[in-house]
């Protein structure tokens, strides 16, 4: 197969160049990245991205889970959402068997994503009557736009599409672009109005205030800060700090308490009722 | 495990937080398998290699099949000038990092088509992210298999640090591929010897650097790299593929002696 003509309009370098700004360009050069720091456009400024907690609030079944399903429903009426589910107990449940039989963390992320999926369909069941469904997440991000004119809002796994290829964490095996990063990065791109984390605590304390009753409600706090407090534990995804450290059009997200469930649409109208986390 | 679910690890697990560096750190106490020890992820470059036309691929592919008796390889494509094109006119348009993705996904993904239709008499197929369950399969009646670079992140692509262009590419995406399976090597097929002082195009005076550590090459702070860097910041992290290699492809004989296991370009270990 071998033949030795070059082709007829390769460039001096003898690379087929297309005309562009970039062209001959290494994508891996700082000055040449630097050039591309553009404004973006927004393609769903007025939808609000909710992150409904999976071992927080849908594991809990009916108790935590119908009374905020009544206030989404409520929400629904003033406000275009785009709901990610949480994994919750089977996903621990997964990783802790796959970890056990030595699988990797790409392997890991493949899995749980099975388990968001099955809360998105059960919460996609409790809000049909709302013309709210789960989507299948290999449709979902390319149709979103037509489905949210389409509809008052729909249901995603949280997760990022990752999967296989989920980055090796630092620490341990866990991966950690889970459904709070995957909701993060989807409102990011698409440039939506918020982001609100919806858990079971009332955002973030100075320690976990389930095992820590004297634990110090922080309601504010930027990602520097955060890191400087360098905290045993976080209510959300540790890697969101970094997410929101790149952030270009998401640069802070809310954690509300959605046993609560009445916090959920002044959380929508930009009102402060849990902890907000800002970029800086 | 103790056959029970609820004892141990798994028990911490599901009580536990995810955020819990002490928890995190008991879940990386027992070993990771390789899934595919046996296979070598090799990436061929998009504007380095595919972009040359037949006077680089051709040679390439018949050094390809000549390897199939001996060597597995999951071969992934880059992308190239018409990616190159696609974010420029995007960032001009104002599309986000994750529709650049999508973008640079396409192209990697014309890349891959066309090895493959160049491959397709081996009985060598192309797989998408959807197909890799099968990929076991094809490299076990095949040998090897096609696949695009990029990691199938779409519009979930992170922002990178500075301007829009997606931080994980098709170099990422393979590695990742290499990572994942506990491949036996991770090899990137390019247009230069491999990593330099300053990029060989642009620069005579650049010095050619056979083998470095990520840390040392993090230290040197070159403007320019033949990796993306991302690569860099996830081999420190890995279980499994902790080494690349980029060799020129250009020069018959490399790609062989590099899935022999032989140094005939530059060596990035973590």
């Amino acid at each position: 197969m071998s033949d030795d003509r070059s082709s007829e309009d390769a460039a001096p370098d003898g690379r087929q160049h297309v005309q562009s700004l970039l062209m001959r360009e290494s994508l891996l050069d700082k000055r040449v990245m630097s050039s591309t720091e553009v404004p973006t456009a927004r393609m769903l400024p007025n939808c609000h991205v909710v992150k409904v907690g999976g071992r927080s609030i849908i594991d809990g079944g009916k108790a935590s889970t119908y009374p905020l399903v009544e206030a989404i429903g409520s929400a629904l009426q003033q406000h275009k959402l785009i709901l990610g589910t949480g994994g919750g107990v089977r996903t621990r449940h997964v990783f802790s068997v796959g970890i056990d039989l030595g699988l990797p963390t790409g392997v890991l992320a493949q899995l749980s994503i099975a388990d968001a999926l099955g809360n998105a369909h059960m919460l996609g069941t409790l809000l049909s009557p709302y013309g709210v469904v789960a989507i299948p997440p290999e449709i979902f991000g390319h149709l979103l736009p037509l489905l949210m004119t389409a509809a008052p809002g729909v249901i995603f796994n949280g997760d990022p599409p990752f999967s296989l290829w989920e980055h090796p964490p630092s620490v341990g095996r866990i991966p950690p672009h889970r459904t709070d990063a995957g909701s993060f990065l989807l409102a990011e791109c698409f440039g939506c109005a918020t982001l609100t984390l919806v858990k079971d605590v009332n955002g973030l304390y100075d320690a976990d205030p389930r095992s820590h009753a004297d634990a110090t409600f922080i309601p504010e706090i930027t990602a520097g800060e955060l890191r400087e407090r360098n905290l045993t534990t976080l209510p959300f995804d540790r890697v969101l700090l970094d997410l929101l450290d790149n952030a270009r059009q998401m640069t802070s997200f809310q954690v509300i308490n959605g046993l609560r469930p009445e916090l959920l649409e002044p959380a929508l109208n930009g009102e402060h009722v849990g902890t907000i986390v800002r970029q800086k | 495990m103790d056959g029970d679910m609820m004892s141990g690890l798994g028990a911490a697990l599901v009580s536990g937080s995810l955020t819990d560096e002490a928890l995190l750190a008991d879940t990386g106490r027992s070993p990771v398998m390789q899934i595919l020890p046996e296979a070598n992820v090799v990436k061929v470059g998009g504007q380095s290699f595919i972009d040359r036309g037949r006077s680089a691929v051709f040679p390439l592919i018949d050094e390809i099949v000549a390897n199939l008796a001996d060597h597995k390889m999951i071969i992934g494509t880059g992308a190239g000038t018409r990616a190159r094109h696609a974010y420029s006119v995007g960032l001009d348009l104002g599309m986000p990092t994750g529709v650049l993705s999508v973008l640079g996904t396409f192209v990697s993904m014309q890349n891959a088509r066309m090895l493959h239709y160049l491959l397709a008499s081996h009985g060598i197929p192309f797989i998408e992210p959807v197909q890799f369950p099968q990929l076991p399969l094809y490299l076990s009646e095949r040998q090897a298999c096609i696949f695009f670079g990029m990691p199938p992140y779409t519009f979930w692509q992170p922002n990178p640090a500075v301007g829009r262009i997606p931080p994980h590419r098709t170099d990422t995406g393979s590695y990742l591929v290499s990572e994942v399976f506990g491949a036996r090597s991770m090899i990137y097929v390019k247009d230069e010897d491999g990593l330099f002082s300053a990029d060989p195009k642009k620069d005579k005076n650049a010095r050619f650097i056979p083998e470095i550590t990520v840390d040392e090459l993090t230290d040197l702070d070159l403007d320019d790299l033949v990796v993306e860097h991302s690569v860099l910041e996830l081999m420190r992290n890995a279980q499994h593929r902790r080494s690349i290699q980029i060799i020129n492809g250009l020069k018959p004989g490399n790609l062989t002696a590099a899935l022999n296991g032989e140094h005939v370009g530059t060596i990035i270990s973590a």
